[in-house]
């Protein structure tokens, strides 16, 4: 019985895993831009509208490339002048329907992500030395006929 | 990532609070919304490591890793017990991260019926103060009961 509630607890996960990636891909499918190496963690109009994009290197001196839903080449102008040659840039972008163009501006950076992984390795590590404390805790517990309070 | 630290303080905090025992296991709870870190390291693209890792940050996906850890690597009469100590720990990272203000990411609490956002909006995501906060508060709890003891 513990097994059977453990085995669907993993398929739940599975599941809503997998139904979260299909539901992002969907909303992928119905953005007006498909970036190349990036992602929308918004959904622009063809307005005025603010788009959240999340992008993987800019190499271009400030700017992005992509293509559009038809596969047309673009280009989205950063405000900022800043190179960033590395990691994943976060931008609030405008759309301008005048001009066609996409206006970004840089709102976060995660420029290290060594750091970052070495940073959520040691979180890892944490954690699993909390929970094997708290396992073997409760194991002595057991051992010694002890009762826990919750 | 700079406020599991925060988490851990807050588990702790509460864990006492509520005079828990087995506080470690509060402890381990509290990290298990940020468990999705682990993807960071596996071979997929950036846009494919975020549309997995956003339901971490969901009631439903954490009561499931929950399950799985308390039915999977608990005795039968733990089980309970164990499970409710890293539930309440992964409650109070979702109510922590619900304060703060995420460009990218945040608490999805109802996926995956839902995927819209929830944010109290207090802090920045990448704000350090909360961190600071609590760990001041846990110096000081710990500092009284040095004292007190002495």
């Amino acid at each position: 019985m513990r097994t059977l509630i453990g085995i669907l607890c993993v398929i739940g996960f599975a599941l809503i895993e997998a139904h979260a990636f299909l539901h992002i891909e969907e909303l992928r499918s119905e953005a007006p831009y498909v970036m190349e190496s990036a992602y929308f963690s918004g959904i622009g109009s063809y307005a005025d509208e603010k788009v959240y994009l999340v992008v993987d290197g800019i190499r271009e001196g400030g700017n992005v490339k992509f293509v559009d839903m038809d596969g047309e080449p673009r280009a989205l102008r950063l405000s900022s002048e800043t190179d960033y040659e590395s990691g994943l840039v976060l931008l609030e972008a405008y759309w301008r329907a005048d001009s066609k163009t996409l206006e970004g501006e840089v709102l976060y950076e995660y420029r290290d992500l060594l750091l970052r992984k070495v940073v959520s390795l040691f979180g890892l590590l944490v954690f699993l030395a909390f929970f094997g404390k708290g396992l073997l805790g409760l194991a002595c517990l057991r051992k010694e006929g002890g009762k826990s309070n919750a | 990532m700079p406020d599991w630290v925060a988490h851990l303080a807050l588990g702790f905090l509460a864990g006492k609070a509520a005079k828990v025992r087995d506080i470690s296991l509060v402890l381990a709870g509290s990290l298990i919304p940020d468990l999705g870190r682990i993807l960071e390291f596996l071979p997929l693209s950036p846009r494919d490591i975020m549309a997995l890792a956003i339901p971490f940050h969901s009631i439903a996906v954490s009561a499931l890793i929950a399950g799985a850890l308390a039915s999977l690597v608990f005795r039968k009469a733990d089980l309970k017990y164990a499970f409710s100590l890293l539930m309440s720990g992964a409650a109070l990272h979702l109510a922590l991260d619900a304060m703060m203000m995420y460009t990218i990411g945040g608490v999805v609490p109802l996926a995956p019926i839902s995927y819209a956002r929830f944010s109290a909006e207090l802090f920045p995501s990448e704000s350090f103060v909360p961190a600071m906060v609590l760990s001041l508060a846990v110096a000081c709890y710990l500092a009284y009961k040095k004292f007190k003891k002495a």
